[in-house]
Formats: structure tokens, sequence, C-alpha cells
């Protein structure tokens, strides 16, 4: 279990023993884009990975962007600033009669 | 210090002097805990009933995969598993999440709270049927509420529960807690809680400053978490 806190600017400085490293999670959601800097830490580069892509979905569970072909960005930074990683999600929606949207509405 | 117990469960209950004098004879021998121990794993058997006094402490599940669920937290001034002498293994497993005071009690000091001083009984009653509404707030949570009103309405549940035992005062109050305490509880990525609590942060609905949550404007974040007070029960007596 972690020791740390969390703190305004993020969290405290990781125990000495801690091979983890700190990564960044800019994410745009389509509705908001956040940059991260509170930051999370990961052993492995394929758990960066592995979070970077769950977390796509779980957000687009809340706030799922407008328009038919929106999409949602994770781009991660490591502790000195460089981007390492980068993941999207998009979806497809189109109506398959010829009815265009203002006759819809 | 004042007894949290006490402030608890005048919520609960009409307490006399006399009730006030025994709850504080339980509290005179407590336990420093660090922060990070099991108080109790999963399938040991129960032989304290326990009180917090100072931290927080969670219950939790530990999944097949390694993953951490936490159901619940406990405060100073709660009271946990009165009738733990019943039922043989623990279900779950208990751990601080901070370095805590607690007062670990056998179960025939309850047999004594209950059995003869009654206004007790009523309170510690009155906690048992709390602790099950805010699990049910919870599971309202979990299962329909968005992330960051998941998250809005567990700030403002802390706030009124501290509120109880004087540590938050009307806006802010200590919060000790991890990020990845704080997804096991929300069932959410510590990556997602960063961005939740970052979002809330650029909008206003809560400051972090030296350790304390800050809540500018209490009714304005009750409204985004969709937050009613009703389910703790705090205006009995």
């Amino acid at each position: 279990m972690s020791e740390r806190v969390l703190t305004p600017g993020g969290v405290d400085a990781r125990p000495a023993w801690s091979m983890c490293m700190r990564y960044y999670f800019d994410i745009d959601s389509g509705q908001r884009a956040i940059r991260d800097q509170i930051g999370s830490e990961f052993a492995r580069p394929e758990d960066v990975r592995a979070a970077a892509i769950r977390v796509l979905p779980d957000i687009a569970r809340d706030e799922w962007p407008d328009g038919d072909c929106p999409v949602m960005i994770v781009k991660v930074r490591d502790h000195k600033g460089s981007y390492v990683f980068q993941a999207s999600l998009s979806l497809v929606a189109t109506w398959l009669n010829a009815v265009t949207d203002d006759e819809r509405r | 210090m004042s007894n949290p117990l006490t402030l608890k469960l005048e919520h609960g209950s009409k307490l006399t002097p006399g009730d006030r004098q025994r709850l504080d004879a339980l509290i005179q021998t407590s336990c420093r805990i660090e922060a990070g121990q099991d108080l109790i794993r999963e399938n040991d058997p129960p032989e304290h009933v326990r009180l917090i006094l100072e931290g927080f402490v969670c219950r939790y599940k530990i999944l097949e995969d390694g993953r951490r669920s936490i159901i619940a937290y406990l405060v100073p001034g709660d009271i946990c598993d009165l009738h733990v002498a019943i039922l043989r293994r623990m279900d779950h497993a208990m751990a601080t999440l901070t370095p805590c005071t607690i007062v670990f009690m056998a179960p025939d000091v309850i047999a004594d709270l209950t059995t003869n001083y009654p206004r007790i009984a009523h309170a510690l009653w009155w906690s048992t049927l709390v602790d099950a509404a805010i699990l049910r707030e919870w599971l309202v949570s979990l299962g329909q509420r968005p992330a960051d009103q998941r998250l809005a309405h567990l700030f403002c549940e802390l706030l009124l529960r501290l509120q109880t035992v004087r540590i938050a005062d009307e806006n802010s109050y200590p919060l000790p807690l991890t990020q990845e305490a704080l997804a096991d509880t929300l069932g959410i990525s510590t990556v997602h809680v960063n961005r939740v609590l970052q979002q809330m942060r650029e909008d206003g609905l809560v400051v972090f400053r030296d350790h304390r949550l800050i809540i500018p404007d209490v009714e304005q974040l009750k409204e985004f978490a969709g937050f009613d007070s009703n389910y703790l029960h705090l205006d009995g007596m």
C-alpha cells in the first residue's frame, strides 16, 4: 500500500526504495482538456500503456462528446516532460438512411 | 480531547451525564497504529470491537487478481462490528489508511453497554443503521453516479461526518488519503482520480492546501454531487 498523500501540487515525494517513475496523463475528452499536474507512478512501461488505454473508456462512460466522430485523446508525459505514449478512442456514428439531421429535428 | 464517540452518539440518543461518563471510561486505554496496517484480515476470527479515536480506517476486500476494493471508511467516533462475536469469520479486512488511535474492546464491554445503558444501546443501534445507510448510498454512487459526482459526494459526506466529531470546520477538513485509496474507493483508476480532482479544482469546487480539503462553496458542491444528507440521520436529536 502506498504511503503518499495528496497535497496541493501533487503528492509527497515517493519513498526512497521505490523504483516507480511518475507519469502525467494529459487527457482531452473532446469536451474538456485537462493537463495532469499530479501524475501517477508506474513500475513498468506496459503498466503506463495499460493505464492510458483503460482511462479512455472509463472517461467515455461519463463524458462522451457531441458530434458524429468525436475523439478522446490521452498523451502521457514522463517526469522529464517528454511525451512517451499516446492513445485515442473514437466513435463513428451515422444514420443509415438519407434523411438529414436538420429534417430529423 | 473531547470524546468522539460521545459527540457522535449524541445524534442518536439523549445521553445523560452518567452515559457520558461511561463512554469516557471506554477510551482511557487506546493503541497507536501506523498507516497501512491491517487490523484484521479476511477469514480471521474477530475478537474485538474497535472504536476509532483518530485517523482513517477502511474496510476492504482483495479481488482474485490482486485489486483492492475499499467498501467503507471509519473515521473518529466510528465503532465497528458491535456484534462481531456473533460472526465466526471476517468476510472482509480492515486496515488503517493513516496513523490511527484505536480502542479495542472485548465483546463483554459492549454487552455491558447494551444491557445497562439503554440510551447508549439506542444510540449504538442508531449508528449501526447509519452505517448501513452509508453503504447503500455508496452503492448508489458506484452504480449510477459519474466519477466526478462520486468523488464530490464522498467529499460532502466526509465533511458532515467529520463535522459531527469536530474535526471538520464549516467548510474544510484534513484529507490524508492517497490517490490509490480514493481510486479503490470510487472504483476508478488513479489516472481517472487525478483527472477528476484537477477538473474539480479548475472549477473551484475544491481547493487543497496543507493536506486539507477546502470547499469554497459547500452548497455548490452538494448541488454538483446531488448530495442529500438525509442518509446520515444527523437530525434525530
